[in-house]
């Protein structure tokens, strides 16, 4: 058998790599650029990102993206939760297949139609759109993905652990706080960080379900660019890349503390 | 044994949609008994330990406690705890945080709780390994640890789950006889669930031989080995040699039967079967003599020696029979032991005080 990477492996992986990181890796590249014409390289400069600071409209636009978000995780991280409780430990219950459906459809459903769904909703009930309306709407898709998180670490809980815990003398809600609640809390932070990303990224949803005066930063960042390129717009997606990177790369982690300990 | 039993269960029945896993079983238990339920998987031992610990409610019958009724107390209110097979370890906390976890629930003042930790880890001997966390111990650590666990809340009751499934075969040796001092050293009662006779008859006292949800006969390991009261408890306990047939006259103190493969052999009996019931003959592989085949052979038959295998000083033959029957015989190393060869004709026998005949 052999072994190790040969030119070919090695050709495949570059052209994957490639394919996937160049857009990226060119809009962070372009970030730098000290030339006022987005397509032309004129020397390295970090001038942008001092100039994004005076940007009021992109700078508000983020501070609205991030609460929002914030909102959105926590919302999701507690519904989610309840939802993975319910299909994992639960049991038959009536309609659960019907349940278990509608927690995960908005994972292969278009988020135009989310969008359009929440739209009508809200209109509907004559609530003013605004931030809350955008996190109701995050929230939707986030529990989603919050609920496959945790349902995956409950499907390998030992529930001997819980038994032990009342064995010894702790009543069913310590039994939660003290064993339960800690071990599935690595699962719960990585669907907090996930709904969180989830959030900072959408466009379509948020676009159905602002209002005026709550505009999300992909939102200012799409109508800005319709105006024209601007290597500022470079500079907030490097730091949007590099926030969503680093929350993505810390859900990772954490999902797996202690899993292997776990399976013991 | 005088005064009330520590525990009693009186006419216990639990089924599961409609499928009985314990069926109308009464048992009591002392205090400072070590006690073994012994039984096939699927006899209902483990239905019958949940239903001591709290997790499952009998369908009716009582449990008794001291005399206190706690058929319906939930588990954390129960004087009793568990050993898990699993041990049930908790993985976010050390050793030492594990043993501890039941005294806090008692509210259980600090300096008191580091105290009775300290303690229990050195009755497991785990002194020096208090500040490691389970993944970082070896089975046998874990399987201590999940007893000093159990043990610290000083139950009168220590329900043991397949305590030494999880260890290695020389590790399980050495354990039994620590469980064994444990108990000692408690004063508590243990009951461990098992499917090994080999570990009941090491440990317990006394022990239950449980089938299809009830028990077939209680009694020391030794009384359960000799006077085995049903053909299941003389299969499950110790290896036997059966043979079924019909009762053709009484004997003194036994029956002589015919096998179904026309065999005449005469046994202890302890039952009153009638004339022509169906019995079986069990007897111990030990019990069985070999001789060469001569004008005096009586209670047994003839046969060839099919395979020899030499263990732990023991020698074991097997030996088929001319009416077909296989028979397994075993023989210390001694005087007057005649090492037969494969393929040597000899004479199988028994005598009748030696063998039970069983009524099916």
């Amino acid at each position: 058998m052999k072994r190790g990477l040969t030119s070919f492996h090695l050709a495949i992986l570059a052209l994957g790599f490639g394919f996937l990181y160049v857009p990226i890796a060119l809009v962070v590249l372009y970030s730098f650029n000290a030339s006022r014409l987005v397509t032309v390289w004129g020397g390295f400069s970090t001038q942008w990102y001092v100039s994004l600071l005076a940007n009021e409209a992109l700078l508000q636009a983020a501070s609205v993206s991030l609460r929002v978000a914030l909102a959105a995780a926590a919302l999701s991280t507690v519904l989610g939760t309840c939802a993975a409780f319910a299909l994992q430990r639960f049991g038959r219950f009536p309609a659960r297949s019907l349940f278990a459906g509608l927690v995960y459809a908005p994972l292969v459903m278009p988020e135009v139609i989310i969008g359009l769904a929440m739209l009508l909703l809200f209109v509907g009930l004559g609530m003013d759109r605004g931030f809350w309306t955008i996190v109701a709407g995050h929230t939707t898709l986030g529990l989603c993905f919050v609920a496959v998180v945790v349902q995956a670490r409950l499907s390998g809980f030992d529930r001997a652990l819980e038994e032990a815990a009342q064995d010894l003398g702790a009543s069913p809600a310590r039994t939660f706080r003290a064993i339960t609640l800690p071990l599935i809390l690595p699962a719960m932070l990585a669907g907090f960080l996930l709904a969180f990303t989830i959030s900072l990224d959408d466009f379509v949803i948020a676009s159905f379900t602002s209002g005026p005066g709550s505009t999300t930063l992909p939102m200012r960042i799409y109508s800005q660019v319709r105006l024209g390129l601007t290597p500022e717009i470079n500079a907030i997606s490097t730091l949007l890349i590099g926030f969503v990177g680093v929350a993505l790369l810390v859900a990772s982690v954490v999902n797996r503390l202690r899993a292997p300990s776990q399976a013991q | 044994m005088s005064g009330a039993p520590l525990l009693r269960l009186e006419r216990i029945s639990k089924s599961y949609g409609g499928t009985p896993a314990v069926q109308d079983l009464s048992l009591d238990i002392p205090a400072n008994e070590f006690f073994a339920l012994l039984g096939p998987s699927g006899c209902g031992k483990t239905t019958l330990m949940r239903l001591i610990a709290g997790f499952e409610t009998p369908d009716t019958g009582r449990i008794l406690l001291d005399g206190i009724d706690i058929t319906h107390l939930p588990p954390h209110l129960r004087p009793v705890n568990m050993m898990f097979q699993s041990y049930a370890l908790f993985p976010h906390m050390s050793v030492e945080q594990n043993i501890a976890f039941g005294l806090k629930q008692e509210g259980c003042a600090r300096q008191e709780v580091v105290a009775r930790v300290a303690d229990m880890l050195r009755l497991v001997q785990m002194a020096d390994l208090g500040k490691r966390r389970p993944d970082q111990l070896s089975g046998g650590q874990r399987q201590r640890v999940a007893l000093a666990r159990a043990l610290i809340k000083r139950p009168k009751l220590l329900l043991l789950d397949e305590p030494l499934a999880a260890l290695d075969r020389k590790l399980r040796h050495d354990t039994q006889f620590e469980l064994m001092q444990a108990q000692r050293e408690t004063g508590t009662s243990f009951v461990v669930v098992t499917h090994d006779q080999d570990e009941a008859m090491v440990m317990a006292h006394r022990m239950a031989v449980m089938r299809s949800g009830s028990i077939d006969q209680i009694g020391s390991p030794r009384e359960v080995y000799e006077e085995p009261q049903t053909r299941h408890v003389a299969g499950f306990v110790g290896e036997t040699n059966f043979f079924d047939g019909r009762v053709m006259q009484y004997m003194p103190g036994g029956v002589e039967i015919e096998t179904t493969k026309g065999l005449r052999l005469e046994a202890a009996c302890r039952h009153h079967p009638a004339i022509g019931a169906r019995v079986t003959i069990s007897i111990r592989p030990e019990h069985l003599r070999l001789s060469a085949p001569g004008v005096f052979s009586t209670n047994g038959g003839i046969g060839e020696i099919v395979d020899h295998v030499f263990r732990e000083g023991l020698s074991s033959f097997r030996v088929r029979l001319e009416t077909g029957d296989i028979v397994h015989v075993r023989q210390g190393q001694g005087e007057g032991v005649h090492d037969w060869a494969r393929g040597a004709r000899v004479f199988v026998s028994f005598a009748p005080e030696r063998a039970r005949a069983l009524v099916v």
